[in-house]
């Protein structure tokens, strides 16, 4: 699917085996690859070089609480379970994930809102 | 989208402290205000609740004058009873048909309603415990005597708090408050309440509007706020080698004074899993039996006027790649733990007596249907902010011991 340029992010989804996924309003994906600076005494120019090393992902998603879904709670499965997260222009994220985090916020004048971070194990496949 | 609104929340606790009565000499007095907002006229409503446990007979709140005009809810031979008395001598009394002089904690709810049946009632643990009485009176019940909490006899007894409404409690309000809630409506018409958190000092602080606080003589204060099961619970669950899931019959059950025996052996700590809701989770599932002996807090109320709360759960998270893993990284989880903060508008004085304490919280994000989170805490801080032109307001800090839950019923 080409991506033709900003897209709204009004139709995303993510999913999660046996996690709390309902109503989510949003979600953040991050990548990072460590860097490692590998500059030695060849290097004979003024700037370092370097070269990226393990790849990492991570990421976020707020949910508002409903009456009927269970929520679950950080570390509810501690190897990790299936994730897909889709973005609006189709693009699927996934791999498997574990929840490291699950703030639960109640508050009169607002709608209950939980909100997640997860941290992937192993690849992330892009598709 | 049935998505919940944050209204549908709310904070309880356990309640940590309550007055002993086992000294002859103790007792609260709460001095006759001269407002007369604790006398009660001819056509007045009015509702007093109590919870208490005692092993005998004992005078729980008292204002009357010896066997004159006034108002007196007691344990009487073994039963609860409400007596109202007018200056015309006109005495009505109502008497519960259980027997609850057995050492267990029992809420208490005491109602004349004058303006609209002209009955008594009684709701012991929200449900009624008599039918309802004709109210005798022709007069005020006005007397200049001061409210008595526990009469100044000795009772292997104790009162975890009294309170005094200017309204007749309905069957419905009486079953919300013996659960623990605040009734917003009753909360608005309170004319006295004695919620005896303090656990120090010789002052029942009333937080109602009226700030009649009591003066205790030879307080002695107790943290005996718990049941214990009569003899060792064998709980909910087919015993049959393979289930290792079973269910408590009481819920805010403390880790302290646990006790699990599996198949005749009494586990470690590491044996098994508990939530305060009062499930528990074998390591090892028992073939023969399995029997629990533990404490629990009935008396786990609402905590006032707390307009938010946050709780926040992490797991530790291990990077396992090794040199199988490739390019990504792997990762685990490992210890978890949890944090809450919450934020009230009324200063609750019994929160700053229980720093350091551990008691049982349970998070409500949807309390009419029973969905929560629960778990063992300990409060870690407590900050008051007072300025004048604002609300006083309060936050609390609360550190997990052990876990939280999600609870579902």
């Amino acid at each position: 699917m080409a991506d033709s340029g900003p897209i709204i992010g009004e139709t995303g989804t993510v999913t999660l085996t046996n996690g709390y996924v309902s109503n989510i309003k949003s979600f953040t994906l991050n990548q990072v690859a460590d860097e490692h600076d590998i500059t030695d005494f060849a290097s004979t120019n003024t700037w370092t070089e370097y070269m990226t090393g393990k790849r990492r992902w991570s990421g976020t998603y707020e949910c508002y609480l409903d009456g009927t879904t269970p929520m679950v709670l950080a570390g509810y499965d501690i190897d990790g379970a299936a994730m897909v997260m889709t973005s609006s222009t189709g693009r699927t994220f996934s791999g498997n994930a574990v929840v490291t985090g699950g703030d639960v916020t109640v508050n009169p004048a607002d709608p209950n809102l939980v909100s997640y971070t997860f941290r992937g194990t192993g690849a992330l496949t892009v598709a | 989208m049935a998505v919940k609104m944050g209204y549908s929340g709310a904070l309880y606790s356990q309640k940590r402290s309550c007055m002993n009565y086992a000294n002859a000499a103790t007792v609260i007095t709460i001095s006759d205000p001269s407002g007369g907002e604790l006398d009660f006229a001819l056509a007045d409503d009015f509702s007093v609740e109590c919870w208490f446990s005692t092993g005998g007979d004992k005078e729980l709140v008292r204002k009357r004058t010896a066997a004159g005009a006034g108002y007196l809810l007691e344990v009487s031979s073994g039963k609860l009873v409400f007596t109202i008395e007018d200056t015309s001598t006109n005495e009505t009394s109502i008497t519960g048909g259980t027997s609850v002089d057995d050492d267990t904690w029992y809420h208490a709810v005491a109602v004349r309603d004058a303006a609209t049946n002209d009955r008594l009632y009684l709701y012991l643990d929200g449900a009624s415990d008599a039918t309802a009485v004709t109210d005798t009176s022709t007069a005020t019940l006005a007397t200049a005597s001061g409210l008595l909490i526990g009469e100044a006899t000795a009772q292997d007894a104790y009162i975890g708090l009294a309170r005094v409404y200017g309204a007749a409690v309905s069957a419905g309000e009486a079953a919300s408050i013996a659960g623990g809630s605040i009734v917003s409506t009753l909360r608005r018409k309170l004319k006295g309440s004695w919620p005896l958190i303090e656990g120090t000092g010789s002052t029942a602080y009333d937080d109602s509007d009226y700030g009649n606080d009591g003066t205790i003589t030879t307080a002695a204060w107790s943290t005996l706020t718990y049941d214990s099961v009569a003899s060792p619970e064998t709980p909910t669950g087919t015993i049959n080698g393979t289930n290792t899931t079973f269910t408590l019959a009481n819920d805010n059950v403390d880790l302290a004074g646990l006790v699990v025996i599996s198949d005749s052996v009494t586990l470690a700590t590491d044996g098994y899993s508990i939530t305060p809701k009062g499930t528990l989770e074998l390591v090892t599932a028992p073939s023969t039996t399995l029997t629990v002996d533990y404490r629990y807090y009935k008396m786990t109320l609402e905590a006032g006027g707390f307009q938010n709360w946050t709780v926040s759960t992490v797991a530790d998270e291990l990077d396992v790649s090794d040199f199988a893993s490739g390019e990504w990284a792997e990762y685990r989880t490992g210890k978890r733990r949890w944090t809450a903060s919450c934020e009230n508008y009324w200063l609750n004085q019994g929160y700053a007596y229980d720093i350091d304490k551990r008691l049982i919280f349970v998070f409500y994000h949807d309390e009419a249907n029973n969905k929560s989170l629960e778990g063992w805490g300990y409060i870690v801080s407590v900050g008051n902010t007072v300025v004048p032109s604002e609300i006083t307001s309060g936050t609390l800090t609360l550190r997990g011991d052990d876990l939280v839950s999600v609870e579902t019923s």
